[in-house]
């Protein structure tokens, strides 16, 4: 299943709100949150760590991992965090419009 | 700002950042092939299955890094290092076509860089938008000036106008600098006083005048030097401010010298210096003083509008006055004629702030077809490359097949492939600047072109430019190299990566059919230009050998100047009596005589209107003469012949009963087979007025005493036309130059020193401006037309060899590609000359197609020119015929090399090539 336009960003900020993560780590935690139904390949992942760290919402260390090899870690800084905070409450309300207009559809 | 250092840190730490990338990426290989090992697949399998899930690791890096600018100024960069390799590595392929790129801009600049300074060059002044001239257009009347009396009321329009000046350009010839006298003409702004501040310009050294310099009669002897020609006269010296010179015995005293790059209003003719009107009567000074004041000279005038005023209520403003001044000229009975002229005219308000120019008409014509020519060679010289490069891309075939499986993707190729053809394009417009200044001396000998005004008529003079490479000029060059590259470079470009695929199915192909359409289309527009130069040829072979109606070889002309030091009543008449007599008893002259205008000098007067007794013209005939006032055996000194009737003699003077001769255009016109002499004629206001009104015309004025042959006047192509002459004694006010005629019993130019000494002996006062053969006259006169025929045959031929080199590109290429089959048929018998005569039908039949494309068009389109030739129909077969051979020719031998070499082709060696 495709991603929501625009969504990718917001999802990959999310997931390192709990703790940095390297590149396939932030795949599989996407997947494994959202139970497989959102699944990133590296083809849209890269690019788009590559914006967020551009645009100052990420920030990066090369990090010895649990398996004891370097890995590049990502983490947010206080602009992601705020980023991350305004496109929650943006999403939901817009889901929320979202969910009523399509409900309407359905009672009718 | 940070961000931009650490970018451009950045860029010296690609290499880093892009192993880091590489690092990055394997470790997320590593891992996500780790996790599919551990649900069982096997590793080299998950290995496999993540990198194409990963797709190319190359396009990836270059997506990611896509996303920093620097990586595009980068990747730019990489590919103008690539570009520049590949065209060193092909430097045949890059000088042809650098060449035909550097052919297409330079003329294309040429011509722009001349339009834009005739037409589109904005004045040194302030606010030149709120600047404009006043026009009045009437029917019946050339004359757009104004006098004097009707300036000073419209500058009195003050609610619309801040401001009005009056200027009126004259040409002189005697000035003084340093007690040495100056041969050369000068051109003289006379304007009021408030000229400068109108315009609001400032001198450049010392001040310009006001209008405090402008108010007592004759009280302001000063004078603002032009920049040029304070460097020509007084070699740029800042000391000229203060010193003097003498114009037609007054000092005056220079004031100050205008910036470098104004020359006046006046576009096209550049002024040498102003001078306060208050000074007319002193530099006009053959004119009597009444007619100076009383305001018959022609003035042009400058307004500038009052701000935030537009032209439209200025104008409606200007045109009521306009009404009320013809109201009190027609007076309280005007004739039917003159109430409805009055009622067609208008005043018009004109733009000003490219200057003016009367020349921008005239010579809109020659620049368009110009225009047009060398738009069309640009589109040949672009088809030309275009052809080349999609022979080249062929051959690229490989490396882009290869790049684009390596994962670049078709964008980036085609960015590659386009730099390259900016690249090509540049390096063009580069060549085609230098080619440019080269043609520009050429162009600005066009527009120069044509006689010298030596009397005073109001036929334009040649136009003066100066053009110069400026940022206008570089910025058209480049702006055209970069359209240039898209129209040639895109279409090879896109074939080349989208041929990839089908490439087992282009190779199947003879020909590629792209290149075929562009050689067609080249052959059809060389075709077009040159049948168009062709005729521009032609119309100047019949231009330069028809019969004049006179004699060419044996007529010297002599023009003097009567606008020099005394006024000239005085001096006139013995210039058409006692100097003819006198030059006439020279050994080796057989006869002479004088007349006003003289031939063949650009100069004369716009036509009268003639009307004839009971014979008033049909509407759709043209009533309108030319006329010249001449002292008798005029018409046996120019070896015209006196075919009814008289010769002038010294008997019709003013107090005689006016009479006239007229040619036989005009006889033929008003007298069908019957004799006119006898018969009475009237022309001017006095026939205008009277024909308009339909009325029939009483006691007209004039009698016919003669007729002679048709013969050329003021131009080449007005033998036929309407012509009537006055004897000179019979209007003495209208005696304003001379030119004296002189027949020689050898070559006429063997006698012009002999001629000068004789006139300085003479009259050592009287200044001689020009001494000249029928023959040289009427060479100068020719100048437009030839240099049009020059011009285009250029392009025409220019157009031609690029049209050859690009069939010769595609015929090679499709030989080569044919080679293998060539050997075939040749391995099954075929004879080297049936070879040939394969490749030269093919060869033909794309110029058939190109030939059949491009007459028609041509065809249709010379009818646009039909007003510029001359004896030459617009479909002259002879010359159609001519172009199309020369096309075909060319083309069979661009064609036959190639053909040549396919018929050479040793079939073992064709064979084992497969």
């Amino acid at each position: 299943m495709t991603l929501v336009q625009g969504t990718l960003d917001m999802l990959i900020l999310k997931t390192l709100a709990l703790e940095p993560l390297h590149s396939y780590g932030i795949g599989v935690r996407i997947a494994q949150i959202s139970q497989g139904v959102c699944e990133v390949g590296p083809g849209s992942l890269f690019p788009a760590l590559r914006r967020l760290e551009r645009s100052g919402h990420l920030s990066t260390k090369w990090r010895i991992s649990e398996n004891n090899r370097r890995a590049k870690y990502y983490a947010l800084t206080a602009a992601g965090r705020k980023k991350l905070e305004t496109e929650t409450r943006d999403w939901e309300l817009q889901t929320a419009g979202i969910a009523r207009i399509l409900l309407e559809g359905r009672n009718a | 700002m940070r961000n931009i250092l650490a970018e451009l840190r950045g860029l010296f730490r690609r290499e880093a950042e892009s192993r880091e990338m590489d690092e990055e990426l394997r470790d997320y290989l590593d891992r996500a092939a780790e996790a599919r090992v551990r649900t069982g697949i096997e590793p080299r399998e998950a290995r496999r299955s993540v990198r194409l899930e990963m797709g190319s690791v190359e396009s990836l890096k270059d997506e990611i890094s896509g996303l920093d600018w620097q990586a595009g100024v980068e990747s730019v960069w990489r590919d103008i290092r690539f570009g520049v390799r590949l065209l060193l590595k092909r430097p045949g392929f890059t000088v042809v076509a650098a060449l035909a790129l550097a052919i297409g801009i330079g003329a294309n600049t040429a011509i722009f860089s001349v339009i834009d300074a005739l037409m589109w060059k904005r004045l040194p002044a302030s606010r030149p938008e709120e600047l404009y001239t006043l026009k009045r257009n009437e029917p019946g009347n050339t004359n757009e000036y104004m006098n004097y009396r009707w300036f000073e009321r419209y500058r009195a329009l003050t609610d619309v106008f801040a401001d009005a000046a009056a200027i009126t350009n004259q040409d002189r010839s005697n000035v003084t600098v340093n007690g040495a006298s100056n041969e050369s003409q000068v051109r003289v702004g006379l304007v009021t006083g408030n000229y400068f501040d109108v315009l609001g310009i400032k001198a450049g050294i010392g001040r310009a005048f006001t209008a405090d310099d402008d108010r007592v009669l004759g009280g302001h002897p000063v004078a603002v030097l032009s920049y040029r020609y304070w460097q020509r006269i007084f070699g740029g010296d800042r000391a000229a401010v203060g010193r003097t010179f003498e114009l037609n015995g007054t000092t005056y005293t220079v004031l100050g010298v205008t910036p470098g790059d104004f020359t006046g209003e006046w576009v096209g003719r550049p002024t040498d210096f102003w001078i306060p009107l208050a000074m007319l009567s002193e530099v006009l000074t053959e004119l009597p003083l009444e007619r100076v004041r009383g305001g018959r000279l022609n003035y042009e005038v400058l307004v500038r509008l009052r701000p935030r005023v537009s032209r439209a209520p200025a104008e409606a403003a200007a045109q009521v006055l306009y009404q009320t001044i013809w109201k009190e000229r027609l007076g309280s009975q005007p004739e039917l004629g003159q109430m409805r002229q009055a009622e067609q005219s208008r005043l018009e308000l004109i733009p000003a702030m490219n200057g003016y120019s009367p020349q921008r008409e005239m010579l809109k014509r020659p620049l368009a077809i110009l225009t047009v020519s060398v738009g069309l060679l640009l589109l040949i010289s672009c088809a030309s490359v275009a052809n080349l490069l999609i022979v080249r891309a062929t051959g690229r075939q490989r490396e882009i097949a290869i790049r684009l499986a390596l994962g670049a993707g078709s964008a980036r190729l085609l960015r590659q492939l386009l730099t390259e053809s900016v690249m090509l394009s540049t390096l063009g417009g580069a060549l085609g600047l230098l080619f440019a200044m080269w043609a520009n001396s050429m162009l600005l000998g066009l527009v120069s072109a044509g006689p010298a005004q030596m009397g005073g008529g109001v036929t334009p003079d040649p136009v003066y430019l100066e053009v110069r490479p400026d940022g206008r000029m570089l910025a058209f060059t480049f702006s055209l190299s970069i359209l240039t590259s898209v129209l040639f470079g895109l279409a090879p470009a896109l074939r080349g990566i989208r041929s990839i695929g089908e490439r087992s199915a282009a190779g199947l192909a003879r020909t590629s059919l792209p290149g075929r359409a562009l050689v067609v289309a080249q052959v059809a527009l060389s075709l077009i230009l040159l049948i168009g130069a062709g005729l521009f040829a032609g119309t100047l072979r019949r231009l330069q050998t028809q019969q004049l109606g006179l004699d060419r070889r044996h007529v010297l002309l002599v023009w003097t100047s009567l606008r020099q030091g005394a006024r000239i009543f005085d001096r006139a008449t013995p210039l058409f009596e006692q100097v003819p007599a006198r030059l006439a008893e020279l050994p080796g002259v057989e006869s002479a005589s004088a007349s006003v205008y003289g031939l063949l000098n650009g100069s004369q007067s716009s036509g009268v209107d003639v009307a004839v007794p009971g014979r008033a013209p049909r509407a759709d005939q043209d009533a309108r003469a030319l006329s010249d006032l001449v002292a008798p055996r005029y018409f046996e000194t120019l070896g015209m012949r006196l075919v009814a009737g008289r010769d002038f003699n010294l008997r019709d003077n003013a107090k005689a009963p006016p009479v006239v001769i007229i040619n036989e255009a005009m006889s033929r016109r008003f007298f069908g087979g019957t004799s006119p002499v006898g018969q009475r004629i009237d022309f001017g206001s006095v026939a205008s007025n009277r024909s308009i009104a339909g009325g029939a015309l009483g006691g007209a004025r004039f009698e016919i005493v003669g007729v002679v042959s048709n013969a050329i006047h003021v131009g080449p192509r007005d033998r036929d036309g309407l012509m009537f002459y006055r004897p000179y004694a019979q209007d003495v006010p209208h005696l304003v130059s001379a030119c004296l005629a002189l027949r020689t019993a050898g070559p006429a130019a063997t006698m012009a020193d002999r001629v000068r000494q004789e006139l300085r002996r003479l009259d050592s006062s009287l200044p001689v401006l020009r001494i000249d053969t029928v023959e040289q006259q009427l060479e100068d006169t020719l100048g437009q037309e030839r240099l049009i025929a020059i011009l285009t045959g250029f392009l025409g031929l220019a157009a031609l060899s690029l049209a050859c080199l690009g069939l010769y590109g595609v015929v090679s290429y499709s030989v080569a590609r044919r080679t293998s089959e060539i050997g075939v048929r040749m391995a099954f018998g075929a004879m080297p000359d049936d070879i040939l005569r394969m490749v030269m039908a093919d060869t033909l039949s794309m110029v058939a197609a190109g030939i059949a494309i491009g007459m028609p068009v041509a065809l249709a389109g010379a009818r646009s020119i039909e007003s510029q030739l001359y004896g030459v129909s617009a479909t002259d077969a002879a010359t159609v015929c001519g172009a199309c051979g020369l096309m075909a020719a060319v083309a069979a031998i661009a064609g036959w090399l190639p053909a040549r070499r396919a018929a050479r082709v040793d079939p073992l060696t064709a064979l084992r090539c497969e």
